[in-house]
Parts: C-alpha cells; sequence; structure tokens
C-alpha cells in the first residue's frame, strides 16, 4: 500500500489558525496544476467502557480509539495505547458496540477536505473539527507516495516535496508527524493500521493542544 | 497487362503486388478521365448552349457535345476493362465475399491473393487497427503464410531462429533446438544468472517460462487455453497489451505449473529488487540471453498488465521503463551477447532510488520541466562502451562501480549531462 505521511499545520508565533489557512493550502495546490478528484472524511472517536457498578473492576481496555476510513468503508480500526496493539475489524463493530452499550462514544474529532493528484503523489488537505460543535482545531495534509509501499524509502521524496511545495510560505509551515511504529509492533512495510495509528495520533495531540 | 490467371500466381507476391498496385494506379487514372470527361460534357453543353442563338459555318453545337461524350465513353470502357484485369488478378470483387465469409467481423477488405496469404501491406494495415485476440489470429495467419513463401521462394536459406522456435511447438522442429546451442562460446543463461546472484546481493531474479508467466499473471481472472491459442476474459480483469504485439504461446499441450518443466524454455525473467521496482525481461529466443522487451514496475502492482512489454500505473516507473528500453536497445546494438549481463548490473544501479541525491543538484526530489512533476534521480549511465575502451578495461571498472554505493551516478531527468 503506497506510504501516507501526515502534516499539521503549525502557525508561527502570533497568527492563529483559521479557515483562511486552509483556503490559502488549496489555492496554494492548485497552482501546481493538481487534479481535484474527491472530498474525503476521516473520523476519529474516543471510546470509554460503560461501567454501570463502580464498584467492579475494570479488566477490559479503558480507552479504545476507532478510526473509520471513507476509503475503506467496511472496516473499522481501534488502536489501544496502553496494550500498543493496532486492531482492525469490521464496520458492523460500531453497531454492534452500540446495542450492547459496553463502551461509549465520548469524543469525535473529524477531519475532511479535498484530495488531489500530483503526478504520483497523492495530497490530502482539510481541516480538523471537534464533531459536536464543529469548532476548528488543526489544519492538516496527507501526502500519498504512490510508489512506494516502504517507510524508509518514502521520507526522503515526501519531505523533499513539502520542502519545494512549502517555499515562500510564511506565516507557518506544516510539521510531519514522526511517529514511532515498531513500538505498536508495526512493520516498515506501509499498510492501514500504520494510518489508523497516525490519525489517531494527531486527534491526541489536537485534543491536547486545546487544554493547554 | 493482360496476364492469364495461371501465370500471376506462379509469381513471387511481390511482382504480384507490384502488378496489382498498378492495376490501381490504371484504374485511377481511368476514373480521373471520367471525371475530367464530366467536365468537358459540362463545358460543351454551355457552349453549345451560347452558340445556339448563332449558328455559324461549318461547326455545330452537337459536334462538340458529340466528342465529348465519345471521350468519356471511351475512358469508361477502360476502366471497365481495367477493372475486370484487377478481378481476374483476385484485387478485387472475389475476395470481398471470400473474405467475409470466413472471418465476419466487419473489417476492411484486405487484398487477398489466390492461396489465402494476405498481401502485406493491406495486414500491416489491420494489424494496427485490431483487438489483442483478432492480432493474434492474423499473426498466426501471416507468420504461417511467411513461413511457407520463404520456403517457396528462398529454398536455400536454413530455418530462421527467430520465427520458427515461437511459431512451431518444440516438439515439431527438433533442428531448431540444435540451432539453438550451437556456439560453445555464446553464453548460457544459467551461468548469467549464477554470476549476477552472486555479484548482486538484495537482487532477485526469477525464471519463468512463458505460458507459465501468463497463467500466472492473469491468475483467476482469465485462462489462456493453449491448445485453442483463445485468451478468455471474465467482465473484470484488465489486460492490456501495447497494440501491434502479438501474443507468443509455447504450443505445449496442458498448462504448465509455475515451476519449470525440463521441455520449456525460461522466456520471462522477474527482477526485483525488494521495496523498489520489479522488471520483467522477455528473452528471445526462450532459453538464451538475448533480452528482447523490459518493463519495470512497482513492487506492489498487481493486474495483467504487467508484462515485458506492458505499461506500469505510476509516472516514475513509466520513465524508468522507457530509459530501460532505450538502454536496451543501446546494449543490444553493441554487443549482443553481453546485454543482458549489462542489462541486469544497470537495473541493480537502481537500488537506492529513493534515497541517493542526484550529482548535480544534492536533492532527491527535482521537478521534471516538460510534465510539471517530481521525480527522484532516475538517469543512471550505463556500460556504453565507447571505441577508445577496450573491454578489458570496462570490466575493472564494472566491479569497482557496484562494490561502493557512494560511487553509483545518479542524476534527475534535468540534471543529466547531455550525452546519457
Amino acid at each position: 500500500m503506497p506510504v501516507k505521511w501526515l502534516f499539521y499545520w503549525q502557525p508561527n508565533v502570533g497568527s492563529q489558525v483559521s479557515s483562511q489557512t486552509l483556503n490559502d493550502v488549496f489555492k496554494r495546490i492548485d497552482s501546481l496544476h493538481a487534479t481535484k478528484s474527491t472530498r474525503w472524511q476521516i473520523t476519529a472517536s474516543q471510546y470509554r467502557p460503560n461501567v454501570r457498578d463502580q464498584a467492579l473492576p475494570v479488566d477490559c481496555a479503558r480507552e479504545l480509539l476507532g478510526v473509520t476510513f471513507t476509503e475503506a468503508p467496511d472496516k473499522i480500526f481501534f488502536v489501544l495505547r496502553q496494550e500498543h496493539m493496532v486492531v482492525e475489524a469490521d464496520a458492523t463493530m460500531q453497531a454492534i458496540m452500540e446495542r450492547l452499550q459496553v463502551y461509549r462514544n465520548r469524543l469525535t474529532v473529524l477531519f475532511e477536505g479535498f484530495q488531489y493528484e500530483l503526478g504520483d503523489f497523492r495530497v490530502k488537505a482539510g481541516r480538523a473539527v471537534l464533531a459536536p460543535v464543529e469548532n476548528l482545531r488543526g489544519i492538516i495534509m496527507e501526502v500519498e507516495y504512490m510508489p512506494v509501499s516502504s517507510l524508509e524509502q518514502s521520507r526522503a521524496a515526501v519531505l523533499e516535496f513539502m520542502e519545494l511545495w512549502q517555499e515562500g510560505v510564511i506565516l507557518g509551515q506544516f510539521v510531519p508527524l514522526e511517529l514511532n511504529f515498531t513500538d505498536f509492533s508495526l512493520s516498515d512495510h506501509y499498510c492501514w493500521q500504520h494510518t489508523a495509528l497516525q490519525y489517531v495520533s494527531l486527534m491526541a495531540f489536537f485534543l491536547s493542544q486545546q487544554r493547554t | 497487362m493482360a496476364m492469364s490467371i495461371s501465370q500471376e500466381s506462379e509469381l513471387a507476391p511481390p511482382v504480384r503486388l507490384a502488378n496489382a498496385l498498378e492495376g490501381l494506379g490504371r484504374a485511377v487514372r481511368h476514373i480521373a478521365d471520367v471525371r475530367a470527361g464530366a467536365d468537358l460534357l459540362l463545358e460543351a453543353l454551355d457552349a453549345a448552349a451560347s452558340m445556339r442563338g448563332r449558328e455559324t459555318g461549318n461547326k455545330k453545337a452537337s459536334d462538340g457535345i458529340q466528342k465529348v461524350a465519345d471521350f468519356m465513353k471511351k475512358a469508361l470502357d477502360e476502366l471497365q476493362s481495367t477493372g475486370r484485369e484487377l478481378e481476374a488478378a483476385g484485387v478485387l470483387h472475389g475476395a470481398q465475399q471470400r473474405f467475409e465469409e470466413n472471418q465476419p467481423w466487419n473489417l476492411q477488405v484486405p487484398l487477398v491473393s489466390h492461396d489465402g496469404a494476405l498481401v502485406p501491406y493491406a495486414w500491416k494495415r489491420q494489424i494496427a487497427g485490431q483487438a489483442a485476440a483478432s492480432a493474434f489470429d492474423r499473426a498466426r495467419l501471416a507468420l504461417k503464410a511467411f513461413a511457407e513463401q520463404k520456403r517457396r521462394f528462398f529454398p536455400g536459406l536454413g530455418p530462421d531462429v527467430v520465427t520458427e522456435s515461437n511459431s512451431n511447438p518444440p516438439s515439431e522442429t527438433p533442428k531448431t533446438d540444435g540451432s539453438n546451442q550451437a556456439a560453445t562460446s555464446s553464453p548460457v543463461l544459467s551461468d548469467v544468472l549464477r554470476r549476477i546472484q552472486s555479484e548482486m546481493p538484495g537482487m532477485v531474479v526469477t525464471q519463468y517460462a512463458r505460458l507459465a508467466w501468463m497463467n500466472n499473471r492473469l491468475g483467476s481472472n482469465s485462462r489462456f487455453d493453449s491448445s485453442t491459442g483463445v485468451l478468455s476474459l471474465s467482465a473484470n480483469s484488465s489486460l492490456s497489451l501495447r497494440k501491434g504485439m502479438a501474443l507468443t504461446s509455447q504450443l505445449a499441450g496442458g498448462e504448465a505449473p509455475p515451476s519449470l518443466r525440463s521441455s520449456e524454455k525460461v522466456a520471462v525473467l522477474e527482477v526485483t529488487i525488494p521495496g523498489i521496482l520489479r522488471a520483467i525481461i522477455s528473452l528471445l529466443p526462450p532459453g538464451s540471453v538475448y533480452p528482447d522487451a523490459i518493463a519495470v514496475f512497482s513492487p506492489d502492482e498487481r493486474g495483467g498488465h504487467i508484462q515485458a512489454w506492458g505499461v506500469s500505473q505510476h509516472k516514475l516507473h513509466q520513465q524508468l521503463s522507457e530509459r530501460a528500453v532505450m538502454v536496451l536497445y543501446q546494449l543490444l546494438q553493441q554487443d549482443r551477447s553481453s546485454t543482458l549481463e549489462l542489462l541486469l548490473q544497470w537495473l541493480y544501479s537502481y537500488r537506492l532510488l529513493f534515497t541517493k541525491q542526484c550529482i548535480e543538484c544534492k536533492h532527491v526530489m527535482a521537478y521534471d520541466a516538460p510534465s510539471g512533476l517530481l521525480f527522484p534521480p532516475l538517469v543512471r549511465p550505463a556500460r556504453i562502451l565507447s571505441a577508445a575502451q577496450n573491454s578489458k578495461e570496462s570490466q575493472n571498472k564494472k566491479t569497482d562501480e557496484t562494490n561502493a554505493d557512494n560511487e553509483v551516478l545518479a542524476y534527475h531527468l534535468g540534471c543529466a549531462p547531455k550525452d546519457l
């Protein structure tokens, strides 16, 4: 599977993240003669166990971070941070969890935007919003390099692409999300589980930013 | 130029072709005459109309018209006779009917001569426009016709290794095998591959017989039935071949398992550098070391288009394939027996495609001006001998270059010196 790298917008000191930044990003990508293809949406949710009786010890996972992708509509991925695992389940798992009321959805962050094709690169640009209230938490970019499936091989290519693309941008920059995939027993060969981990980390990052 | 039918069939096809062309040329001239005659007729009628008012002496209006009418009649008669000649030579009418009976595919009428062989130039026009299945049939017919004509007109010439080993099953032409392994000085495939495997760790070369490769590639989507030579596709298979390339098949009976059977020759090499690229090389004739076609793909690509003449989905690998074909032909021109080895060494120099910086601009990715796309440095110099170097010198250079990773020269498309 082609490698995807995630970048989040870091505004320079003094400026704020706004939806104007996102429009600027779109314009910049368009100027490179990219072809706009589709909308994309990724939903990352945090689930906590539904504990009815406080006295009973809880022997299940304390926190489930679930991610769904419009590109893989029949799957849902769960990241268990304490257990260092990324698991894949069928999309009906969500319905099952609703019915059983075992875990409840506490928070949801929605990533959505437009996708562009630029030669062998596929770029998704969009915003991250907290679901019920729809306030903007961040701007993200996902760069996918189609010919390569190995994380190490794609590093130079993708980082240089972002460098070239960001030349001359003043108000801030896109910072790559660096993750330690081996902590979660994920190999160098990229697959959906890597993507799930990336988006969940991004969600956690955005949520933590607000509190500080 | 009226020849009897029996005389015509004795002539070699080029002569027949020349006659046919000449006959057609004459027909075109006659048609032009008829057209000119029609113009003249109109003129004469016009003149007659203007002269009606004033009938002068011995010139009558009807004379002019009569003259032109005679001229036209003569032209039409000649046209008719030329037409009959051409029909007798099998160039027209009769061919149309015969063709429609045999191959109802709504195609253009090719020029068919008496023994069923397709006259070359019309055949060439057809090939360019057809779909893969009909192209295979035509190639089969044409090869049959060529072989037969060659037998008739050039009886002194020995068996041609290229056409016969591909079109005839191995069991029918034992002499072909003999001529393949004739010279002891010609390189043997297994030796070359063993040398390559030891010199280039990390590059994996797998051998396939051609039919086994086809079945491997097509997988569950379609089956290539070797007995009838028919390729049947299911609804969502994606088989795309470059136009004009006939499917060659080893007509050995039954299906070949992926492992090599002793009677089949190695015809396809799959060269993989894990994580970087996968190259498919086709060998012609099968079992020898002479590469015929090469194409480069990403290691994760799947599909029926992964053939030695296929086109990758990614722009990067398309560029690599183009360069590979260029290098292949340069090497073939230079020295046919060392081509495979040099080609594999050149492929091996790509093992750091995504991490090595370009020598000129010191970056990994750069814009390629005409297409506006980013590419890593994908130009690598190949071992093309110049007249001044002798082969011993270049042998030493070869081993040095492949030993040290740092010395492999890499360039972007725009940064490469012009002579590469």
